[in-house]
């Protein structure tokens, strides 16, 4: 107990350096009668890449789609703890959980655009939310956020050709697009490169680094370079439970946590 | 700790390992022997130091090569990634430590040229059994990864280096006494700076000891004892005869 203690109030220090944009207390998460998650308290830093780590089944993806709830399309889904966005509680009943998915967008595993038009995967979400008044606005918005994902110079020719017929790597990156078109204010994203070549990868990489000006990014990664590359803290969850949070330099140099160190190490996995 | 899932990257990290024991043990037995060659006026068992120099060079370059595909193959992250710098630097100490007694080997022939008193030549063999001591250690803290141990190397480099300010000075009170010891003194010089930097290399190692096993530096870097910069002719001309004489 002594040792989560000391985890949590390491965590917490660590990110009071910059201003929390997301606090999660004693967050759990049960699939029917198995327990998922025991108890997660995480603070995601405003603006800065924070990486979830921990091998398969350590409970990293479902704390992520806790932070948008994502968890409530499984029945057998059943969250407890607090989750606040801003301080506010992202589960209370009153929240638009379609606002909350703007406010919080996501990006997942496999690109997955929709059978249409490059132009209107990203308009999509702007239509929807009503975050424009005519054409011209919406086309800036879609400029614009084509352009923050790194994809413009590539489609700008092409516009009203299918998004599926894009690359992996700018598949993905149309992905990204769609999930800044709607303005939000975190991004989670869900191993966003592990069906990418390593070209592709970089790519996707620099562009998260770019992002962090403006968004508060959380990504789940498998690969350990990933982390070491894109974020600057770092959460490794083993079995349900944070093992330990800190800066991602000292997590992968010399971490305090053995279940930490034997992971990313490749003592176990 | 446990080992690696793949166990050909356990393979790899423990055969770098075990060259770095293996050039210690041989980096010591070189300086041992090279200093007995000065002792015992030994031409062929100095040349056997200048000889053995070079498998220790070998040595170096193939721990250097293995590392460096380690860490592309596997890209290791803390304490693997540690180990691995860390045997790259200890092993350019080691091979330092080999060049150093390779040189002491060189001046064999030329020290026994000229006649020295025996005295001397015995502080230059309890100055190398304290530098042995050091090497011997630190060798024992990297096999146990004690890291302690490697603290308590470094702090008792000071014992070396007062040494050798001791040397230093009767040598040039020897040489200002007969300008004829001038050759096989500044032999002896150069024989006792040499064994002094192996003890600073002993200590580099105690560093790397350290950062391997905690993965943070030594606190700052000790006071030296080292004081011969500072002594000027006058100082040896003006101490009282005898003074420096032990």
């Amino acid at each position: 107990m002594e040792n989560i203690q000391a985890t949590l109030n390491r965590g917490q220090a660590v990110q009071s350096a910059k201003p929390i944009k997301m606090k999660s207390q004693d967050v759990t998460v049960h699939y029917g009668s198995k327990q998922a998650l025991n108890g997660i308290t995480l603070d995601i830093p405003e603006r800065q890449v924070t990486a979830l780590i921990g091998p398969s089944g350590c409970g990293k993806s479902t704390y992520l789609r806790c932070l948008n709830r994502m968890n409530d399309t499984i029945d057998s889904a059943s969250v407890g703890g607090k989750i606040t966005l801003d301080g506010e509680d992202i589960y209370d009943p009153a929240i638009d959980v379609v606002e909350l998915r703007a406010r919080v967008g996501m990006v997942f595993q496999k690109p997955n655009p929709f059978p249409k038009s490059i132009y209107e995967n990203v308009a999509y979400g702007p239509k929807i939310h009503g975050l424009s008044r005519n054409k011209q606005e919406l086309d800036e918005i879609v400029h614009t956020s084509l352009k923050k994902a790194g994809l413009y110079n590539e489609v700008k020719d092409r516009l009203d050709e299918p998004g599926t017929g894009l690359s992996g790597g700018q598949q993905q990156r149309l992905c990204i697009a769609r999930a800044i078109a709607v303005s939000p204010e975190v991004i989670l994203m869900d191993e966003p490169c592990s069906a990418l070549d390593p070209i592709a990868t970089a790519t996707v990489e620099e562009l998260i680094d770019e992002l962090r000006e403006n968004f508060t990014i959380v990504i789940v990664t498998h690969s350990m370079q990933q982390a070491a590359r894109v974020s600057q803290i770092t959460a490794m969850f083993h079995l349900g439970d944070l093992a330990e949070v800190g800066p991602t330099e000292k997590m992968f140099s010399n971490p305090d946590d053995k279940r930490t160190q034997d992971y990313i190490t490749g003592r176990f996995g | 700790m446990a080992e690696h899932i793949v166990s050909s990257y356990e393979d790899e990290l423990r055969y770098i390992v075990r060259r770095i024991s293996e050039m210690g043990g041989q980096a010591e037995r070189m300086v041992e022997q090279a200093v007995n060659a000065l002792m015992r006026s030994d031409w062929g068992l100095a040349q056997s130091v200048v000889a053995d120099d070079l498998l220790l060079d070998a040595a170096q370059r193939e721990i250097d090569e293995r590392a460096i595909k380690t860490i592309a193959k596997r890209q290791p992250m803390a304490i693997d990634l540690r180990e691995i710098v860390g045997a790259i630097r200890i092993s350019n100490d080691l091979e330092r430590i080999g060049d150093l007694a390779k040189n002491i080997a060189k001046r064999v022939i030329a020290v026994h040229e000229h006649s020295q008193p025996m005295q001397l030549v015995r502080g230059i063999e309890h100055l190398s059994e304290l530098a042995l001591v050091q090497l011997k250690e630190v060798l024992d803290a990297y096999g146990t990864r004690d890291h302690k141990r490697a603290l308590a190397v470094r702090d008792s480099d000071d014992g070396i280096d007062a040494m050798y300010t001791s040397i230093f000075r009767e040598l040039l009170t020897y040489m200002m006494e007969d300008p004829r010891n001038i050759t096989a003194c500044t032999h002896l010089l150069f024989t006792a700076k040499n064994i002094e930097r192996i003890g600073d290399h002993a200590t580099n190692i105690a560093e790397t000891i350290y950062y391997i096993k905690t993965g943070e530096q030594m606190e700052v870097e000790r006071p030296k004892d080292d004081q011969t910069p500072s002594i000027a002719q006058t100082d040896v001309t003006m101490a009282p005869p005898g003074s420096m004489e032990n």
